[in-house]
């Protein structure tokens, strides 16, 4: 049957000219989103043709923001994954980490935490596995704030990477897993925009970014953090920030590190998809490494010496490039407020 | 072109291009010649509809037991345009309930393989079927295009031997001794044949008048809206006496709701009255079609012998005529049937042309595929999308995105494009399907007029043609196209909803 999604489409072309991918990878082995999402579930036996390309979207939804008739393009996007089942051995593995322990990743981490508290701290699985210092550090400095911030003995994966492979059952069996333990909590904080959305999506209590934490519930008059070397970063605008939690959080970014003394933060030329979404770093990792060149390139032109970026999944893949520092912008400001 | 043959068919629909196909296969020296383009009567109009029969299993016999075994046939020899979806007779919550069973026992006794399937079964199978529908019966239907069928019969013939031209009018035919002269393109050429077939289908009246012979024709119309994206997997009828709306077709990215019946005439188009009672109609069994994207309506012409009882009533099977009978003997005139019918009407007539040359050679049509069609997967979209449109792909050819909806590459347009066949932008989109898709040749049309190397005003001739199959159904998203697409066709100083000139 079809929907607003197939049926709404104006073939302006917009979608398809936005699309990060196609900078990186050329018709026809990429189809773009309008071919994914709108043409193609139109057809029936060319289907099985299609396969690589909706495993080769990196869920930036860019192609949805500039949609002039707002179809959801993104989820139509995922169906068509759904559709074609778990492919790839990134995916596969995920599954069977999913299974053996209920994180994308084994889990590797001991955090110095407290276990209760009012403040949920979701380290998410990638924080926990590729990024602890930005989880430790953002404890930490919560705590250092005066929060009441506690990390549980216990937590599974929020569902958003199974979600983006098109594994529904498994994104089910894991809110279910998750909702004693998340339930209890007044408030869940995290660093990863993936868990931010996945965990807003079905949870009745407020669920920020810790950017959002802290701008809106700590206020920046307490973040008081001084650089004692001058320093030049590049912002990195993580999309599933931007276009699934909210625009706002990147003026929340700007603003904090704005106030910092010695940091400056400095305009890029070129700003996008840095290519650690949507499973492509596992899947197409050579794709998603092109494009993180991209976002480095633009940074070191700009003059930068590091690259900061709210999510971790930015970090890990902005890090393969190897050719500038990047942290993760909790864990930098950690640091900071070491030096206060 | 020779100018003299054993035969000169007039017409090529499927019947004409058929006869061809059928009498080139057995030796024969013929020429067929058609008007405009192959497939733009009925033909390029009709429901795409391979027939199992059980349509017409109760109300008329003879023409479903035809359908049985000739849809048998074709799925064999014209898979390369034909998808075999299966199709499913549905109870609509309000009509008889004992027409179910009638309906069933004749199925049966014109040898169509049918069975009654779980209601909740289908609705899985059906996820937009109306829940309170009740009863539903599988038959072996199935969906045919019609244009590449068409193709394929000329392909066929030419490979064995046939003359065969489009773009030329017949405008004259004389008798002159035991032969006939005819002249084509305003008199620009003329032909002797030995034996003439009139396969003119709705203009088969007009032809024969060419001879002072008189063959009655009535104008049956038959209206149709094409849905984008397919609403069903398998072909969806109303079980109840053939009536107007029953029938939803699943026809490669579109589902096609048809039909009306009511007197009408050549060139006509659909009507906004039409649309609405086809829509109303079809609700009964299918409720999301008052919600789903209509992209654009079209109507076909039935031409029927019988004046007297017109419409339904009057049998789809076929008549072969030798107009010996009306004096003039070597002239023959094929007329009703249907497309899936086609085979077998060239067999008829076929076997009383050999018989009038005095030659023996049997028909082999059923036992040969008419294009060998390419079964070997590609893994790329656009080349797939061409296989199964053209019954084969070629590699290496310019990927590149020439129309989106039908994942039509500038590649296949181009190669199109350089058939001496295609003379016009609306030949390339009936061998591309190019500009079929919802938004209706809005981007590709400029990407066809630069494989044709033709200028603004054919351009502007098409997108007026293609707007009078779009004005009918113009409401919702389809609306919201056309306003984008006035924006763009303004760019080339074009009004595309200005009547063609
Ligand atoms: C609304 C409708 C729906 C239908 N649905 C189905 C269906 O789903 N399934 C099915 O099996 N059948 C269906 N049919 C029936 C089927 O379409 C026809 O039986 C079949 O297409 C007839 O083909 P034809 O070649 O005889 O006629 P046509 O296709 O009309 O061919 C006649 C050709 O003769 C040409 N011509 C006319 N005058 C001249 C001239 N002077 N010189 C040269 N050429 C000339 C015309 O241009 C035309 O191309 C449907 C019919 C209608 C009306």
């Amino acid at each position: 049957m079809m929907s607003r999604i197939e049926d709404g489409c104006i073939k302006c072309g917009t979608c398809q000219n936005a699309c990060p991918v196609f900078r990186i990878e050329n018709y026809p082995y990429f189809q773009g989103p309008r071919r994914i999402a709108v043409e193609a579930p139109r057809f029936s036996r060319e289907l099985t043709s299609l396969s690589d390309s909706p495993h080769m979207c990196t869920s930036c939804a860019l192609c949805e923001s500039v949609c002039p008739s707002r179809l959801p393009i993104t989820e139509a996007v995922l169906k068509m994954r759904t559709h074609y089942g778990i492919e790839s051995e990134g995916g596969r593995r995920m599954i069977s980490n999913i299974n053996q322990y209920g994180r994308t990743i084994a889990p590797t981490s001991k955090f110095t935490s407290p276990v209760s508290g009012s403040t949920l701290f979701f380290p998410g699985c990638i924080g926990d596995a590729r990024v602890p210092s930005a989880v430790q550090g953002a404890v930490d400095m919560l705590i250092a704030l005066g929060d009441q911030v506690y990390i549980p003995n216990e937590w599974y994966c929020c569902g958003s990477p199974l979600e983006k492979i098109g594994a529904k059952s498994e994104v089910d069996r894991l809110q279910e897993m998750n909702s004693a333990i998340l339930g209890t909590a007044e408030r869940i904080v995290t660093a990863c925009p993936g868990c931010t959305f996945q965990l807003q999506k079905n949870s009745n209590v407020d669920v920020l970014h810790v950017l959002e934490h802290l701008f809106e519930v700590i206020t920046p008059s307490r973040l008081r953090w001084r650089s004692t070397n001058p320093i030049n970063v590049a912002l990195h605008s993580p999309c599933h920030l931007v276009r699934s939690v909210g625009p706002h959080t990147m003026d929340y970014a700007r603003e904090i590190l704005g106030s910092i003394a010695g940091v400056r933060v400095i305009d890029m030329d070129d700003e996008g998809c840095c290519g650690g979404g949507g499973g492509v770093t596992s899947t197409f990792p050579e794709m998603a490494l092109k494009m993180a060149r991209l976002r480095v390139e633009s940074a070191i032109r700009a003059g930068a010496h590091m690259i900061l970026a709210p999510c971790p999944f930015c970090v890990v893949n902005l890090r393969r490039v190897g050719d500038l520092e990047v942290k993760d912008l909790t864990a930098f400001l950690t640091e900071l407020s070491l030096c206060r | 072109m020779p100018s003299k043959v054993e035969v000169l068919v007039i017409g090529g629909g499927a019947t004409g291009t058929g006869i061809a196909r059928d009498l080139a296969m057995r030796g024969v020296d013929i020429v067929l010649v058609e008007a405009g383009d192959f497939a733009t009567g009925t033909t390029g109009a009709n429901h795409g509809m391979l027939h199992s029969g059980a349509r017409y299993a109760l109300t008329d016999p003879i023409s479903a037991k035809e359908c049985a075994a000739e849809s048998k046939i074709l799925k064999h020899i014209a898979h390369f345009c034909i998808e075999d979806t299966g199709g499913l007779f549905v109870l609509a919550k309000d009509d008889n309930e004992g027409y179910a069973d009638e309906f069933l026992n004749a199925c049966r006794l014109a040898n169509i393989d049918t069975h009654e399937i779980d209601v909740d079964k289908a609705l899985t199978l059906e996820p937009g079927l109306d829940s309170n529908i009740r009863a539903v019966v599988e038959v072996p239907d199935a969906s045919i295009d019609p244009f590449f069928l068409t193709l394929g019969n000329v392909e066929a013939a030419r490979f064995y031997g046939a003359t065969v031209l489009n773009h030329s009018p017949v405008c004259g035919i004389r008798s002159s001794g035991s032969r006939f002269e005819v002249t084509i393109n305003s008199g620009k050429k003329s032909i002797l044949a030995d034996v003439v077939v009139n396969a003119t289908g709705a203009w088969a009246g007009r032809t024969a008048a060419m001879l002072g012979i008189d063959v009655p024709i009535c104008m049956d119309k038959g209206t149709m809206v094409v849905f984008n994206g397919r609403l069903v997997n398998r072909l969806i009828n109303r079980m109840r006496p053939p009536s107007d709306g029953d029938i939803l077709v699943p026809h490669r990215t579109s589902t096609i709701l048809g039909t009306t019946s009511s007197p009408g005439s050549l060139g006509e188009v659909a009507s906004y009255s039409e649309v609405e009672s086809l829509i109303n109609e079809a609700a009964a069994i299918f409720p999301n079609i008052r919600t789903a994207r209509a992209i654009r309506s079209y109507t076909g012409i039935r031409p029927l012998l019988n004046c007297k009882e017109m419409g339904r009533s009057i049998t789809r099977s076929f008549q072969v005529i030798d107009h010996a009978y009306d004096g003039v003997d070597g002239m023959l005139s094929i007329i009703g049937g249907k497309l899936t019918t086609f085979r077998l009407m060239a067999e008829k007539a076929s076997d009383v042309i050999m018989k009038k040359l005095g030659r023996t050679a049997r028909c082999s049509t059923a036992n040969e595929e008419i294009i060998l069609s390419d079964d070997e997967a590609s893994d790329i979209f656009d080349v797939e999308a061409m296989r199964y449109r053209q019954g084969r792909k070629i590699n290496n050819l310019s990927l590149d995105m020439a129309c989106g909806c039908e994942a039509v590459s500038s590649g296949e347009l181009f190669i199109q494009a350089s058939s001496p066949d295609v003379v016009n932008i609306d030949d390339l989109m009936r061998r591309t399907r190019a500009g079929m898709g919802y938004c209706q040749a809005g981007l590709c049309v400029l990407n066809m007029a630069s494989a044709m190397g033709v200028g603004v005003s054919e351009l502007r001739h098409y997108m007026s043609e293609r707007w009078k199959g779009i004005e009918p159904v113009l409401y919702g998203e389809q609306l919201r196209q056309e306003a984008f697409k006035a924006h763009l066709m303004r760019v080339y100083g074009i009004d595309h909803t200005e009547p063609p000139q």
